[in-house]
């Protein structure tokens, strides 16, 4: 199929359901403060553990202080919501948990978080590991082998282990610390991105050697291109397709990873919410005698839809770049 | 009477498997001694490496073991460090800590009195070894058949069921998976009991909630790479032999489908040991997979020292494994 | 002597996104044992998919209809196909064109051997494991107990053809297709390819299908030619015949191609444009809107095989 063909045929990637999906969740999310959402932290003892129920569709109450720390966009978008709907808010369509607080809004502002730490963390492990790829994939010789010998060392360490290992400690000094207010979600996200370059870094390093095979790398060379624009021109956007599929991969394991610190504690803390802490505070609502399905049903399927919409566009992509792979693969 | 059982795994199924393991082996020849030779220097490195960066970390990041809430009196808190020898200067205690290294003797715990770093491994070693075992198992008797069928019947509703389910199991957490799986068959019916490790029936959720996520890989895997083998020439080959379709796939597709899942036992490996840390919490079992969390949090220098060294050379030993594996099964591998 | 193989007036259809392609409309074919025949086209030309229908090979999709399809006196198109399933590797056996990928990377070239013979044969294993030696020395391959034991990437392109052929050799077929066995090799290897192959039939009494695109082949191995273009035979006959006294322009023009004695020329004349679009065949001849040669009447009806050629110029001027 030519690019232009592509561009239009219903298989193309941006147009499956996935990707429609995705946008729409995306742009939500952006736009959950200026939603008519109750505020995330906003405890109603009186209301714990209700479950999910359209009797009380709009109620008052609503007061933008309870927003912690809203970023000047956010502050914006809340300032437009209250002009437009006052103090009124949604009511509890989903629920509530062991403290009374709406689980819709905490669904909708830990979406933010979430996303955010996948979306931020990926990035991080893209730039690295695209830059170092395409270094040692293009300078080849010594460099490209000390690079992937690097690289091929950090593998064999259990980085998993050892990241745990680092929030844990510090986690626990904070504990005994509590005045130090480390912004620890950047922490977090520095940690997430600088375990996950590696694969990223091998498989750009991979396309790269392929490419200067061809020929057109002899000629850009020949015609008197400095090493940098010939990065930048001719082997960054050969390089993008293999990079999109596999950021379509990291997204998730990142975003379960975030699941599974915050299940030991290790990841975001209270009062910030994220899908990772609300799975957890499902797990925990869990007893024998009331159910409270809810609580972790929710959660997983915000998991699941997101999470296999991203494989699905992820596939869709790998089948419309495949004829081009397959010509690059060695 | 889980060290019981895992002993008896050991001993009934390590022979024949090295054995077959082995044979296959023997087409490499000498190369096999080098290889093992190298492997064995950068395990050495690495857990050089690896025990002196956890050894600095922990004394970089401020507070110590005893500085759990309980205000301690200035005397008690000075005797205790001078037991552990806390009072040294940091390069002879990392000496000294490197010296216990090769027997695994850390020795005793700083947070759970009365019990040497060593004894606690080998009380929380074989029911984690277990668990794991069992997930890898889940992973390759759920996996392999699921992607093979997907693949026969592509084009087929079940393949797109299927290859749906094989996704949703990567979709979510595993402890999203063990809440939602609790409920049918652990509250509602009481068929399987919700904690601990006693008897085999325990054994069952845990690990198939730990071993689900990469059952789902393992699928995945199988499906693409059968399909892609049956695209080859040399499975047209194969039927222009007369061959049953049958025979075609059990004796030529299959080998092929299934290399892809030996690469992958690497990372599912140290998926599985990753994974089980948050299992055990959940199903409340005995491992050493709580202790690596908590000890950390605590600061326990010697059992987190401990800790982190054996998930070290557990992962290391394991992926090796797996490349020898790898390198016994594919006949275009050439060892280096 | 009756015929080995008999193909009257068949037909593949194949089920494609843009609509059903007719890859073969209307072969009829012959072979006799100890007959060589070479099949000869461009791709696309059918030539591929009429050896397919014969072995039984094409997808579940492709519709093969013919008024006959036998093997001796076995009708290959009886119970769906599973007549020729009985008979595959058999009876007819087949060597594809690319040796590298028609063998299995994973399994010696011993073993896919031995899979042949204990499929076809009664013998023990020990014996059938002779009978491998046997079938490797037969082909050519040199220390063939020692080779048995090597896998496809270790050996070169010759020797992994010569393998395929044991294979195709191991239920002692009377028929035998060769798919452009030789083009993915050297030159020098293709001419000791073609000379197995007449020892083979020669000795066997095999007969042998030979599909190629090159002429030099045909020359150098086969005794009978049919050419096709888009799905159907244009010209046949004897290959001395073919040479010499060429009835197609199609055939003429392949000829012209050859690089030989260029004389005074230094251009390598070609065909002009391009083989037709199997979709969307040209009204009358298929072939015309190429012909240097075509008069009105080619535009209109489609030429029936005649004799030699299928061509209404030919048939004017004779």
């Amino acid at each position: 199929m030519s690019r232009r063909e592509m561009k239009t045929s219903s298989r193309a990637p941006h147009r499956s359901i996935a990707a429609r999906f995705l946008t729409v969740v995306g742009l939500l999310t952006v736009l959950v403060p200026g939603l008519p959402l109750a505020a995330p932290s906003e405890v109603r003892l009186e209301e714990k553990l209700a479950s999910p129920s359209l009797e009380t569709l709009w109620r008052d109450g609503f007061e933008p202080e309870r927003i912690r720390d809203p970023g000047p966009v956010s502050r914006l978008l809340i300032e437009t919501r209250t002009a437009v709907f006052g103090d009124r808010q949604l009511g509890p369509l989903l629920g509530t948990d062991a403290l009374g607080r709406c689980l819709l809004s905490r669904l909708a502002w830990g979406a933010r978080l979430s996303l955010a730490v996948g979306l931020v963390a990926s990035a991080i492990s893209l730039i690295i590991g695209v830059a170092w790829g395409a270094v040692a994939g293009y300078a080849g010789g010594r460099v490209d082998d000390i690079m992937m010998r690097a690289v091929d060392v950090l593998y064999a360490l259990p980085l998993m282990f050892i990241v745990i290992f680092v929030v844990a400690l510090l986690r626990g000094f904070r504990n005994e610390h509590p005045e130090l207010e480390a912004n620890q979600i950047i922490v977090l996200f520095a940690v997430i991105g600088a375990t996950s370059w590696l694969t990223m870094a091998r498989i750009v390093r991979g396309q790269v050697l392929s490419l200067r095979g061809t020929e057109f790398m002899d000629a850009a060379r020949a015609s008197g291109s400095t090493d940098l624009s010939i990065l930048r021109r001719h082997v960054l956007p050969n390089v993008t397709p293999v990079v999109l599929v596999t950021l379509t991969l990291t997204i998730p394991r990142v975003m379960l990873f975030e699941a599974f610190l915050s299940f030991l504690g290790l990841g975001v803390e209270a009062p910030d919410v994220s899908w990772g802490v609300l799975a957890r505070q499902g797990f925990d609502a869990l007893t024998a005698v009331h159910v409270n399905a809810w609580l972790i049903l929710f959660p997983g399927l915000a998991f699941a839809t997101t999470l296999l919409a991203m494989n699905a566009l992820g596939d869709r992509l790998r089948d419309a770049l495949d004829p081009r792979l397959r010509g690059g693969r060695q | 009477m889980t060290a019981g059982v895992v002993a008896l795994l050991g001993l009934a199924g390590a022979p024949v498997g090295m054995l077959l393991f082995a044979r296959k082996l023997t087409r490499h020849g000498w190369r096999v001694a080098p290889f093992l030779l190298r492997r064995t220097g950068w395990l050495l490195v690495t857990t050089l490496v690896v025990f002196t960066v956890s050894f600095l970390l922990m004394r970089a990041v401020p507070g110590g073991p005893f500085d759990d809430g309980r205000k301690l009196m200035p005397q008690v808190r000075q005797n205790l460090e001078a037991r552990f020898g806390l009072d040294r200067p940091v390069g002879e205690q990392w000496l000294a800590a490197l010296g216990g290294l090769p027997t695994f003797d850390f020795g005793p715990s700083m947070t759970l009195r009365d019990f040497t770093v060593r004894e606690v491994i080998g009380q929380g070693l074989p029911a984690s070894a277990l668990l794991g075992l069992a997930a890898l198992a889940w992973m390759l008797l759920i996996g392999v058949p699921i992607g093979v069928t997907a693949a026969l019947k592509h084009g087929h509703p079940l393949d797109a069921a299927l290859s749906a389910g094989a996704s949703l199991g990567m979709a979510i957490p595993n402890f999203v998976l063990a809440g939602a799986l609790m409920w049918p068959l652990v509250i509602a019916t009481g068929w399987l009991p919700a904690a601990g490790l006693d008897g085999p029936r325990a054994l069952l959720l845990p690990s198939f909630c730990l071993g689900a996520p990469f059952a789902a890989q393992v699928a995945r895997l199988v499906r693409t790479g059968m399909l892609e083998v049956l695209g080859q020439d040399w499975i047209r080959t194969a039927r222009a032999k007369g061959l049953s379709e049958t025979r075609v796939i059990t004796r030529h597709a299959l080998r092929g489908a299934l290399l892809p899942v030996v690469t992958f036992l690497g990372p599912a490996l140290a998926g599985i040991l990753t994974g089980s840390l948050v299992i055990e919490q959940v199903f409340a079992i005995p491992g050493v997979g709580t202790h690596f969390v908590q000890s950390a949090i605590n600061r326990d220098y010697t059992l987190a020292l401990g800790m982190i060294m054996l998930y070290t050379l557990m992962v290391y030993v394991l992926n090796a494994i797996a490349d020898l594996l790898l390198a016994a099964l594919d006949p275009r591998i050439e060892l280096t | 002597m009756s015929a080995l193989l008999t193909i009257e007036d068949l037909h593949v259809r194949f089920a494609s996104p843009d609509g059903a392609v007719h890859a073969v409309r209307g072969v009829d074919l012959e072979i006799r044992p100890s007959e060589t025949l070479a099949l000869v086209g461009e791709s696309g030309s059918g030539k591929s998919a009429t050896a397919l229908a014969v072995m039984g090979l094409l997808p579940g999709s492709a519709e093969v209809t013919a008024h006959a399809l036998r093997l001796g006196d076995q009708d290959l198109l009886r119970d769906g196909g599973r007549r020729a399933r009985a008979l595959r590797g058999g009876r007819m056996a087949m060597v594809f064109q690319d040796p590298l990928t028609s063998l299995n990377p994973h399994l010696t070239i011993g073993d896919q051997v031995l899979e042949a013979v204990e499929m076809h044969t009664d013998l023990s294993r020990g014996a059938a494991r002779g009978r491998v030696v046997e079938l490797l020395n037969e082909v050519g391959v040199p220390q063939a107990q020692h080779r048995a034991l090597a896998w496809p990437h270790q050996l070169s392109g010759g020797l992994r053809q010569r393998a395929l052929i044991a294979m195709a050799l191991a239920g002692n077929p009377s028929l035998l297709i060769a798919d452009e066995p030789t083009t993915a090799l050297d030159v020098t290897v293709q001419a000791q390819i073609l000379e197995l192959f007449q020892r083979l039939c020669s000795d066997r009494g095999t007969g042998l299908l030979l599909i190629t695109h090159d002429l030099g082949v045909v020359a150098a191995a086969a005794d009978r030619v049919a050419v096709m273009y888009a799905g159907r035979v244009v010209e046949r006959g004897g290959v001395s015949e073919l040479f010499s006294d060429t009835r197609h322009p199609y055939t003429r023009g392949l000829l012209a191609s050859i690089p030989g004695d260029l004389g005074d020329r230094d251009r390598l004349p070609q065909i002009a444009g391009i083989p037709p679009d199997p979709l969307a065949l040209p009204a009358g001849c298929p072939f015309h809107p190429r012909c240097a040669e075509e008069i009105d009447r080619c535009a209109d009806e489609e030429p029936l095989l005649d004799g030699r050629a299928a061509c209404w110029v030919t048939r004017e001027t004779t």
